[in-house]
């Protein structure tokens, strides 16, 4: 996306099309817009806070709205704005906790590239402080609770949604398919990764049959949760979502390598398993969470982690993004294998829970 | 690694072991909070790179060792990192065609995947290693 033109919404004539479009999605006569601020985080996309103050229509009053862009380079493996605000649209209407997804535009004349328009919701999303500040969030059993009650309700999305046709469905498993996706990341990256290769061989041989596909959050963990004093305010980041296997985000969410060195909590460096068990329980869970099945799934996680961060480095050695912590990222998966060969030694023992 | 001797003590290891301190120690007060980041990580590729150049060609040399006995292959000559290179290319795609999916060899191979990450951890981020009571 080497040809999209630069956007700042500090700019009035970006605000006049935005509030424009803004009361033309809304059914207002007018909509005011102030108070605009760019928001950190999303590496990919650009992001502001802004008041709106519809004149009429469905949303007539003042809003806290955030306006998410898409940014200059986009990541291959995950979907675009548009399909992502589906996503998230398909998740709030099957009751997850998600930021209002409100509208989206995909017209790239109204400020030059596309965007989606979500209520602001408060609240903190960063891993490290969640892990290390037992206060935020509230209770931390309830958040655990939560996290579980969200992945649940995430898990009713029906797999005919008619706005998620484009996601596509694994074959002959999404267990299998995976399997073959990092093999073929692993052809087309130099250096040849024993390790990885004697996970991908026991994830093949041991792969879980699928019973029914759900969707799949895709990055399920505690840099995504955005919290505030009442607990979970927002799952955030859906670039990353597909049709899967019910334990792919348990085992992405309860992973060793997102546990930010709090090993003794598995759920993402936050708590017990059985609080999170518990509230996914209580909302009906599809899946009856088998230690053995999400030790797999824990095991898949640290492939894929290991695959991503191989790409990151990549990023930095490329000459594409010199970055010094893309370099440093480009040496994790040595640490992620050894959880890989550690926990493939485990479920031979049969040891699970870990 | 080079001769200690003509180096007066002042190899590579030494010069970034002080590069490290002073940025740690002086440098850091008056580095503003929103880039310590940076400053941590550019302090942790430091030591990265000073156990590297500390453990020299002993890991890869062992690796090597290790994949010829593997193989049953004679110590080669020449270019021992191309060597390398070749029989870690070979482990791999073996794993992956389940040459080693079972019998004594299989133990074997293990092994060697094991020690060769555990070598790259030790070089990478042993204190992961010690967290993890592995070491």
């Amino acid at each position: 996306m080497a040809d999209i033109t630069p956007l700042d919404l500090q700019d009035a004539d970006a605000q006049s099309a935005l509030a424009g479009w803004l009361a033309a999605e809304g059914g207002a006569t007018d909509v005011a817009v102030s108070g605009i601020e760019p928001l950190g985080g999303g590496a990919i996309h650009l992001h502001w806070r802004l008041d709106a103050t519809f004149e009429g229509g469905a949303l007539a009053g003042a809003h806290e709205l955030v306006v998410r862009a898409a940014g200059d380079a986009t990541l291959a493996e995950s979907l675009d704005l548009v399909r992502e605000f589906a996503v998230a649209r398909a998740a709030a209407d099957a009751g997850a906790t998600v930021p209002e997804p409100l509208w989206c535009c995909e017209d790239a004349s109204v400020l030059g590239r596309p965007f989606a328009v979500s209520r602001f919701a408060p609240g903190v999303a960063a891993a490290h402080l969640l892990v290390r500040n037992e206060e935020l969030g509230g209770s931390r059993p309830a958040l655990l609770a939560a996290i579980g009650k969200e992945l649940a309700q995430l898990q009713t999305v029906p797999l005919d949604t008619p706005s998620l046709t484009f996601l596509p469905k694994p074959e002959p498993s999404p267990a299998l398919a995976y399997v073959a996706e990092f093999r073929a990341a692993l052809d087309a990256h130099p250096r040849p990764r024993p390790a990885l290769e004697w996970g991908l061989r026991w994830l093949e041989r041991n792969a879980r049959p699928t019973e029914q596909l759900v969707l799949v959050h895709g990055d399920y963990r505690n840099g995504n949760f955005m919290v505030d004093d009442d607990g979970l305010s927002g799952v955030l980041d859906w670039e990353f979502a597909r049709w899967g296997d019910p334990l792919e985000d348990v085992g992405w969410l309860t992973a060793r390598c997102w546990r930010a060195n709090r090993f003794d909590r598995p759920v993402g460096g936050l708590g017990p398993r059985e609080d999170f068990e518990q509230g996914y329980r209580e909302a009906g869970g599809i899946s009856d969470l088998g230690p053995a099945a999400v030790h797999y799934w824990e095991v898949m996680a640290h492939v894929r982690w290991a695959i991503i961060a191989i790409h990151q480095g990549e990023r930095h050695t490329s000459g594409r993004q010199p970055s010094l912590e893309l370099a440093l990222t480009g040496r994790i998966p040595d640490e992620v294998e050894i959880e890989i060969l550690t926990m493939i030694d485990e479920a031979e023992r049969g040891e699970f829970g870990g | 690694m080079a001769d200690q001797g003509a180096l007066d003590g002042l190899d590579g290891v030494e010069l970034l072991r002080i590069a490290s301190e002073t940025l740690m120690q002086e440098v850091a007060p008056a580095v503003p909070g929103d880039r310590r980041y940076e400053l941590l990580m550019a302090n942790n590729a430091i030591g990265i790179a000073s156990r590297e150049l500390e453990a020299g060609e002993g890991p890869g040399r062992a690796a090597l060792a290790r994949l010829e006995a593997l193989y049953g292959e004679p110590p080669g000559d020449g270019d021992w990192r191309a060597r390398l290179d070749d029989l870690t290319a070979r482990l791999a795609s073996d794993i992956r065609s389940g040459v080693f999916g079972e019998g004594p060899r299989r133990a074997e191979a293990l092994a060697h995947v094991r020690e060769t990450t555990l070598d790259a951890v030790r070089v990478g981020n042993p204190r992961y290693l010690q967290r993890r009571g592995i070491e």
